[in-house]
């Protein structure tokens, strides 16, 4: 069964990994197992090509998007904690900036690792952010900016953050094309990605801190 | 003989990518995010949905609207040039300000500073062959100010120093206004439309979408009859069709639907057909403004922009490295290739590195000389009876020489040997080892002298009464 989740996942077959898990929950599998012993194994073979270069940013899509079905059966079936998240996140671009690929990019990859997303979209004003800090309580909070001129959006929410009092609540990920470092630094971010994968990887590390 | 036109379109296929754009402008649309530029358009035969905010445009309102765009205009200088568009050698234009300068030796790029842009205006002043300058929004880190008065500041900088036409790139309304009041303080005039020394550009958010700022930005530039280069810069793959046909309809129909807007806007205003054909790397996620397909699909949208009579304004010089290195002069030099063999009245994108995030003196030299040479190989070969040269070869005769024939005085001068100014032809005996070294020799030598300003004194007293207004504004509205 490991076997064909590895192949369904890795083809990106939704249908496949929905039939799948289907029929492994009905012979008894724990949702564990599934999740932990066939889907999350082959996401990370999925995740292994893809730094290789081996597979290409659709095809990981799909078969993130394979893996989002499977979890889709398995969460109403999940008991207690038997079945760890890596964490919920907060993504969004920043107020001013229509730019929504690499941002949406970058929620795909964490909730294929495991990540819980809360896309708030595009143009996104520090207020909207600073609200869905408080209600969803993530452990990171994503910002996008893919302009020069929106950039400064990602001080002004982080600013927010501090004067809602919620700044110390969450870690904060900043990325998007002209973003440096140095400047993730200078606005106070915890941590800067320069691409979707690293991303995931900061994510992850933030996570564990 | 006229330049050397790539076609890589044949007519038919020019009818077909045209109808299926009027497809995707008349069942699409594209998403305008400004009710005031909806409602304009609306009543001149758009068709417009409030709630989603996207606007359709029937085939005859395209035609009859892109009907209206000048075939032909002209734009100045402050310093008394003009530059008649179209024209069959391509203007080139530099650069004063980017996110990012990368110094001479230096292994990453800084913060910029004013400095930078009065060198940047000195080396585009310096250089004949620059017919105007662009500028980008982007704060220099020595002026401690709001992001909106440090870009007036550096306008006033730019506007100061170096008098050649501007190609802008305002990102937000504020921004344009500022750059709109210098610029009309900057004239003796203070007619925009009347003493055209400044081009906007306007680009859609890909894909299919025209921001809020945009579309303010659009109204006021056309308002004020500025001309406007529409340049939708959508990324194959992401927020385009992978395919480069899919591509070329989609930015087709983004900068022809950006055209219709200004017309519908300012019936008349001068208006430039262009676009940055990006690709989104579906290998790596980055966005690419250069590979095989960036000239390939220039071509063909200066090709469609030809169709339409349109003028013609390429984005080009680009290049994915973060340095002066292979890839850089491998994928500059086949842009600018294909971009003026296309006929772009307008080339830009000189002294970019990392994607049009770093701005290089150095590299501003070099891209100059890769136009040039560019340029020579698309003027062809002229056959007259006086180049033909027959009296000439009769009179050198075998075993003679032309060095001294009054043919070689009379054309070596002509533009038929390209001179250039960074190639090393001086082998061993050049001082530079290498044309990054050559062209760090000449940037040297030109911001070595001290920098005048180019504005006249009135200008400059107009400038500041104009700053010191849009500093008010700008604290008021916070």
């Amino acid at each position: 069964m490991k076997a064909a989740f590895h192949e369904k996942i890795l083809a990106g077959d939704r249908e496949g990994i929905e039939a799948l898990t289907k029929e492994a929950v009905g012979k008894g599998t724990s949702v564990a197992k599934i999740i932990n012993e066939y889907l999350m194994p082959a996401m990370e073979e999925v995740g292994r090509q893809y730094e290789e270069g081996e597979m290409f940013i659709p095809e990981m899509l799909m078969a993130a998007h394979a893996m989002q079905a499977g979890m889709a059966i398995l969460k109403p079936l999940i008991v207690g904690d038997e079945v760890k998240t890596a964490g919920g996140v907060v993504i969004g671009t920043v107020q001013g900036d229509l730019h929504d690929i690499g941002k949406s990019l970058v929620g795909m990859m964490l909730e294929s690792a495991g990540f819980e997303v809360h896309d708030l979209g595009t143009d996104v004003a520090p207020a909207r952010f600073v609200a869905a800090v408080r209600d969803e309580k993530p452990a990171i909070l994503g910002l996008s900016a893919m302009l020069t001129t929106t950039m400064p959006n990602m001080k002004a929410t982080i600013d927010a953050l501090k004067e809602a009092g919620l700044r110390e609540k969450v870690l904060v990920l900043v990325g998007g094309a002209p973003l440096t470092s140095e400047f993730a630094s200078s606005i106070g971010a915890d941590g800067y990605a320069e691409d979707a994968s690293s991303a995931m990887q900061r994510a992850k590390a933030l996570a564990r801190s | 003989m006229k330049p050397i036109r790539l076609t890589l379109l044949s007519d038919d296929e020019k009818r077909i990518i045209h109808a299926a754009t009027l497809e995707v402008l008349e069942t699409v649309g594209v998403r305008v995010y400004d009710a005031g530029l909806r409602d304009l358009m609306r009543r001149q035969g758009a068709r417009v949905d409030d709630v989603s905010g996207d606007v359709r445009l029937p085939p005859k309102v395209v035609a009859d609207t892109l009907a209206l765009a000048p075939k032909s205009f002209k734009l100045v200088s402050r310093r008394g040039e003009t530059l008649t568009i179209p024209t069959e050698q391509t203007y080139v234009c530099s650069r004063v300000l980017l996110p990012k300068f990368l110094d001479y030796g230096a292994s990453r790029p800084r913060d910029p500073l004013s400095g930078d842009v009065i060198k940047a205006c000195q080396i585009a002043n310096a250089l004949d062959d620059v017919n105007l300058v662009l500028r980008t929004d982007a704060p220099v880190s020595d002026i401690e100010a709001s992001p909106d008065v440090n870009g007036l500041l550096t306008m006033q900088l730019a506007l100061t120093y170096t008098a050649k036409h501007f190609l802008c790139i305002p990102i937000n309304f504020e921004a344009m206004k500022s750059w709109v009041a210098l610029a009309e303080a900057a004239t003796e005039s203070g007619d925009l439309a009347g003493e055209p020394i400044m081009t906007l550009e306007v680009s859609t958010t890909a894909p299919l979408q025209l921001d809020h700022d945009s579309c303010r930005i659009l109204r006021l530039g056309a308002e004020k009859g500025l001309p406007v280069m529409a340049m939708p810069m959508p990324a194959g793959g992401g927020t385009a069709p992978v395919t480069t046909a899919g591509e070329l309809v989609a930015m087709n129909a983004e900068a022809l639907f950006i055209i219709v807007a200004t017309q519908m806007v300012r019936p008349g205003c001068p208006s430039f057909y262009g676009g940055i054909p990006c690709t989104f790397d579906l290998r790596t996620g980055i966005i690419s403004l250069s590979s095989p397909e960036f000239p390939l699909l220039t071509s063909s949208s200066l090709e469609m922009g030809r169709f339409y009579g349109l003028p013609l304004l390429s984005a080009s010089k680009y290049t994915d490295s973060l340095t002066f290195d292979e890839q850089c002069g491998a994928e500059k030099i086949m842009a600018a290739f294909a971009s003026m063999a296309s006929g772009a009245d307008i080339l830009y994108g000189n002294g970019d590195l990392d994607n049009a995030l770093v701005l290089s003196l150095e590299q501003l030299i070099i891209d100059l000389d890769l136009v040039l040479a560019a340029r020579r190989f698309v003027q062809g070969i002229i056959v007259d009876k006086e180049r033909l040269a027959v009296e000439a070869i009769r009179r050198v005769g075998p075993a003679g020489h032309y060095l001294e024939d009054p043919h070689t005085m009379q054309f070596m001068r002509a533009g038929e040997r390209f001179v250039p100014k960074t190639y090393n032809r001086l082998g061993h005996r050049s001082t530079a080892r290498t044309q990054l070294e050559k062209a760090h020799e000449m940037a040297e030598k030109i911001i070595g002298r001290p920098a005048q300003p180019a504005a006249s004194a009135a200008a400059m007293k107009r400038m500041e009464a104009a700053v010191a207004r849009r500093v008010a504004e700008l604290k008021a509205i916070g």
